[in-house]
């Protein structure tokens, strides 16, 4: 690892202070499993790391008016055993669950999930049908927008340098919201995704009022799929109509060939998992 | 280079020492304090040869800064247990054949410890999710779990 300068900000002001000073060359560290590796791999080499891990305000999950708040540098063993998401947004615990080791999950925080960017980040595809908003704060101040415009392109997000992600917001779901997170990977632990998939679903009088599609690991960014949600929304969960939900989401999915799985692999398991997921929360 | 001030408390004893901001946990406790028992086996998080508990929590050292952890009270397997006085779950990892070459045998005392603080009485599903951040080439992990099980048991 090359040489660095360390700095501990107490505040998120600070922070922030510290990114716009010291420029281009810095790189913000929270729980360290994906900076550490790229630093020790010479593929990162900042001159300066701004540690975020001892600002109170990036800790922690809390409910307030029907708004689930969970700050940035959360380590996701803590959004995994949280009661409050448990209870409201299982589905998010679930996926997380799957993410490394219980070592890794000690460290590893959510919101350097979803500023790592990486296409398979597990975090994500819950997230966005959770219609999840992120906050993010830099010198001009906070802004707030939807998960699903952070995302720009592989590592890419739409933080500018001198911002960081302070917080990720969860609109408590209505009851009767179901989701449910399939992450396919060659080993069952400790593997990264090739094809990740949340689907959401919202239940009243045997209709489905609002399908909820996401996937990981088969284009630049996690995606969320409209055009299927549509053909499901408002409609009785005919076998017909999930089908072509599927259909629609293996189309969206634009997959590249890796070590790990071919294109055609991963599309055909988008289809069978989106299916899979719609029949098991729509029958019944 | 620059330096940092820091002090850890490792195995109940407290250290103050001066690091660099790249020094990694796992080397600064092995190299620099002569406690041998983590190992490096990755160094990428994926095999938990290093692990220890950091403030109550077993994490993977190879991927943390010392100086992130300033203050921080550590734990490494000869916090458990020595050779004269072995703890139970060393002695079930002994007597169960859950150790053979041995390199991955403090990782997994110190997640099964931390393991089996949180969720006592596992099921073997449970043991095999909840230590599947370690690695062993040796045993084939049945008679690791084997082990976990007997020190559940033993304590129930
Ligand atoms: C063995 C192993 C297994 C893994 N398995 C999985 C897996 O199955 N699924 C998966 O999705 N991931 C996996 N990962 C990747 C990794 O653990 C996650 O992406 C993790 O959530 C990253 O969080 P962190 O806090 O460690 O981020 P860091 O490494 O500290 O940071 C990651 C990036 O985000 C930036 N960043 C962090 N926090 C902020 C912030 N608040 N504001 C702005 N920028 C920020 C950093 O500058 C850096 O560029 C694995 C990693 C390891 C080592
Ligand atoms: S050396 Fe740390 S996990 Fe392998
Ligand atoms: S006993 Fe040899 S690697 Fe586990």
């Amino acid at each position: 690892m090359k040489p660095f300068e360390y700095h501990e900000p107490k505040s998120t002001a600070e922070a922030v202070g510290l990114l716009s000073k010291l420029g281009p060359s810095v790189k913000i560290l929270a729980g360290g499993t994906d900076l550490i590796i790229q630093m020790e791999q010479r593929t990162c080499m900042p001159r300066h790391v701004v540690n975020v891990m001892r600002i109170p305000e990036l800790q922690g999950v809390s409910g307030r008016s029907g708004t689930i708040t969970i700050g940035a540098a959360t380590s996701l063993r803590e959004v995994e055993t949280s009661p409050l998401l448990r209870d409201k947004a299982p589905v998010l615990c679930e996926a997380v669950s799957t993410i490394g080791s219980i070592q890794i999950r000690n460290l590893a925080t959510v919101g350097g999930n979803l500023c790592n960017a990486a296409p398979s980040a597990d975090a994500a595809p819950p997230l966005l049908i959770l219609e999840a908003r992120v906050r993010t704060v830099g010198p001009q101040g906070e802004r707030d927008l939807p998960l699903k415009e952070f995302f720009k392109g592989p590592r890419q997000t739409a933080l500018q340098a001198d911002e960081l992600l302070a917080a990720i917001e969860i609109p408590e779901p209505p009851c009767g919201f179901r989701g449910i997170y399939y992450k396919q990977s060659p080993r069952y632990a400790m593997d990264i995704a090739i094809v990740g998939v949340a689907v959401g679903v919202l239940r009243s009088n045997g209709k489905c009022d609002e399908a909820r599609i996401s996937l990981g690991a088969v284009a630049p960014i996690p995606l969320r799929v409209a055009e299927a949600e549509a053909i499901l929304n408002g409609n009785s969960p005919e076998e017909r109509l999930v089908n072509t939900a599927a259909e629609i989401s293996r189309d969206a999915a634009k997959p590249i060939s890796d070590v790990r799985a071919s294109a055609d692999y991963r599309r055909a398991m988008v289809e069978t998992l989106v299916r899979r997921g719609l029949n098991t929360l729509l029958s019944n | 280079m620059k330096t940092y001030p820091i002090e850890l408390t490792v195995n109940g004893e407290k250290y103050s020492l001066e690091v660099e901001g790249r020094e990694r946990l796992l080397e600064v406790v092995r190299s620099r304090l002569n406690i041998t028992g983590p190992k490096e086996g990755c160094s990428t998080g994926d095999c938990g040869a290093c692990t220890m508990v950091v403030n109550g929590k077993p994490v993977t050292s190879c991927l943390v800064l010392a100086v992130a952890v300033n203050g921080a009270e550590v734990t490494t397997v000869e916090g458990i247990g020595n050779a004269a006085k072995l703890d139970p779950v060393q002695k079930a990892f002994v007597e169960h054949g859950g150790i053979q070459c041995g390199i991955c045998t403090p990782g997994f005392v110190v997640m099964t410890k931390a393991f089996l603080e949180e969720n006592p009485h596992p099921t073997e599903e449970e043991i095999r999710f909840g230590l599947s951040g370690n690695l062993c080439r040796c045993t084939g992990y049945a008679k690791i779990v084997e082990s976990v099980m007997a020190v559940a048991a033993s304590d129930a």
